[in-house]
């Protein structure tokens, strides 16, 4: 007696080929499996559907793809060309494209089920796609009909080691409800409206016989097809090993701010730059990255307000080192244009491949503003946020990261993005204070995990050297609401000077 | 042509087994329990029984020892399918198995223990010799 061996718990997995795709399956589909992908008209569905296929046939194994009453084969494959992942040598030869739809029209589900048997056998395909499935439930007469078509199927395509992966129109409607069932998993595409562009996802919502992704996960439809984003709190950041060198201190390259942080901060840490705007948050950040250059440690500068030939140009004012390690690349520079259509996982992604490729140890993430722009759900930016840092932290990097603060004075500090200062190791607060019609700069530390500051307000200013911290700003009461004013009938003599004094924490809220 | 008996509850497999068989040269006849299954191996005297374990009314335990009962079908080939490894090591011990198949399979499993057991299909004969 021959007996075939025992199948071990996990199934064997096709690969999409499409980026991301696999990573939100943890692995691909299962072979043998039947897959609904749905969405409405211009998610991507027939995009998608060739992509997969041609990334199968890329490994060496046959597709059929079967169209049941969409666009012609003709115009679709014309459609394709701008792809890079077409191949016009593997049409006809290792992709079958077939119509279903004339004899589903003549002989209905039955009909079909035979002609795909037929098909399948024939062609030796190992993958199955169907574009249109919602014309097959159009026909069927009953909800029991078209399930019993797809229990077929299904039994079919595994005998044949066969995958299918279908697409309809419908998207959640009652009537599809059949299929939902049947399947063995389901992915939903979808496309709203974000500000003036288009924000796509991409969700599973079923499959059968693994774990996955859940939620959305962003992707775009460009020259290389479907590249599908992740969401980087899903699979980033859940790392416990980070680098605990408490001796270890990085300067900021600016002793006093070194000094009010203890000696700098740790190298694999979080630190926030809250300030309004102009408060000297992308020097302070810029100055982190030159005093790591100077010890040989490469710096990136990720940024999306100054083009890299502005800051060069900026730079320039700030002292000549910095502007020759930006002109020279040992601190580098990477830019992101404004777009409505920008993907926050796809940022990071790039920012964290760059930050491993090139060994980067400080980071400066110059306006966090530039993320959360591209957030359609601002719940997440805060998850998201965490994930960023702890990802960084486990590959060792001192990050910075600059925040605007809404209000320029005022008596409150509000930090934009929820859970934010709670994730950050350290907080560096930049401020404009007014007093007799000048405007003040003030630097303080408002938190340092695991390390002893001198929390006291200074004040500073910006030359050609970079940032100059003079000794505790003195201030009038009510200096750290901003408001900094003489009280009625205190005699101007009586003023403290700016540079005396002692200033007090203020908490954020 | 050779004939094939394929009896299994589950109607898809059937269909889908039914649809392959027969497009490897195979007369393929059926039947949905092991009861209804030895009234078909009499009926139709086939050349190779593939049959499932886990079946209502008689299941592939029964049906196979009901055959091996009748003096003509001691020595007929049969192809056990289950999902349940068990059903192979209970059926092997007793019934002079030729094949077990622990579902799911894939077709060329399949073909390659029906070819070794009774030969090619027809069409692929003749197909071959052309």
């Amino acid at each position: 007696m021959t007996k075939n061996e025992s199948k071990t718990v996990s199934l064997p997995r096709l690969l999409t080929g499409v980026p991301g795709l696999d990573a939100i399956s943890n692995g691909g589909l299962y072979r043998g499996g039947i897959y609904l992908v749905q969405g409405k008209p211009g998610a991507g569905k027939t995009i998608l559907g060739n992509q997969i296929c041609f990334g199968h046939v890329a490994s060496g194994e046959k597709a059929l793809f079967v169209t049941l009453l969409t666009e012609s084969h003709g115009r679709m494959l014309s459609h394709l060309r701008c792809f890079d992942f077409f191949d016009p040598k593997q049409v006809g030869t290792s992709i079958k494209y077939v119509s279903g739809y004339q004899i589903l029209e003549q002989e209905k589900l039955p009909g079909l089920l035979a002609f795909l048997r037929t098909t399948l056998r024939e062609s030796k395909a190992t993958l199955l796609v169907i574009d249109g499935l919602i014309t097959a439930g159009s026909v069927a007469e009953s909800d029991l009909e078209l399930k019993k078509f797809l229990h077929e199927l299904q039994v079919f395509i595994e005998l044949l080691g066969c995958t299918a992966v279908m697409f309809t129109g419908a998207n959640g409607d009652a009537d599809q409800y059949a299929v939902r069932t049947m399947v063995d998993g389901l992915v939903d595409l979808t496309f709203e409206r974000v500000g003036m562009g288009i924000a796509r996802s991409i969700e599973v919502v079923k499959l059968r016989g693994g774990s996955y992704l859940t939620g959305r996960h962003r992707f775009e439809i460009s020259d290389p097809g479907v590249i599908v984003y992740p969401r980087i709190e899903s699979i980033l950041g859940n790392s416990p090993n980070r680098s605990t060198n408490a001796r270890a201190r990085l300067s900021l390259g600016i002793p006093s701010l070194d000094q009010m942080l203890g000696g700098g901060v740790y190298p694999a840490s979080a630190t926030m730059l809250l300030g309004s705007s102009g408060s000297g948050k992308t020097i302070v950040g810029l100055s982190c990255l030159a005093a790591g250059a100077r010890e040989k440690e490469p710096g990136l500068y990720f940024g999306f307000s100054e083009t890299p030939a502005e800051l060069v140009r900026n730079a320039e004012g700030l002292g000549s080192a910095l502007s020759r390690q930006l002109k020279t690349k040992q601190i580098e520079l990477l830019w992101q244009p404004p777009s409505d259509d920008r993907i926050p996982d796809e940022m990071a992604e790039r920012l964290i491949a760059i930050v491993k490729q090139r060994g980067i140890r400080r980071l400066f993430i110059d306006g966090i503003d530039g993320f959360k722009h591209f957030f359609f759900d601002p719940e997440r930016t805060g998850n998201f946020f965490s994930a960023l840092c702890n990802e960084l932290r486990a590959l060792g990097v001192a990050t910075l990261l600059s925040e605007e603060t809404q209000d320029l004075f005022g008596p409150e500090i509000r930090v934009p993005v929820t859970r934010l200062a709670t994730m950050m190791d350290n907080i560096v607060l930049l401020r404009h204070v007014e007093l007799r019609a000048r405007l003040h700069r003030l630097i303080s530390v408002m938190k340092m995990r695991g390390g002893q500051t001198d929390s006291a307000l200074r004040e500073f200013s910006i030359g050609e050297h970079g940032i100059e911290i003079s000794p505790t700003f003195d201030s009038a009461e009510a200096i750290l609401s901003g408001l900094a004013r003489l009280n009625p009938g205190t005699p101007e003599s009586t003023l403290p000077r700016v540079k005396r004094g002692r200033g007090r924490q203020r908490r954020l809220r | 042509m050779k004939t094939i008996l394929v009896i299994d509850d589950e109607y898809a497999l059937v269909e889908s087994l039914i649809d392959l068989l027969e497009g490897e040269g195979y007369r393929v006849v059926s039947a949905a329990n092991g009861k209804d299954g030895l009234a078909r191996v009499v009926k139709e005297n086939p050349d190779l029984i593939i049959t499932d374990f886990m079946m209502p009314i008689a299941d592939g335990l029964e049906l196979v020892l009901g055959v091996r009962a009748l003096p003509t079908f001691r020595t007929v080939p049969v192809v056990m399918m289950s999902a349940s490894d068990m059903a192979g090591m209970l059926t092997n011990r007793r019934l002079n198995l030729s094949a077990f198949l622990s579902k799911p399979f894939q077709a060329d499993e399949l073909m390659s223990i029906v070819h070794k057991l009774i030969g090619k299909g027809e069409a692929r004969k003749a197909a071959a010799n052309k």
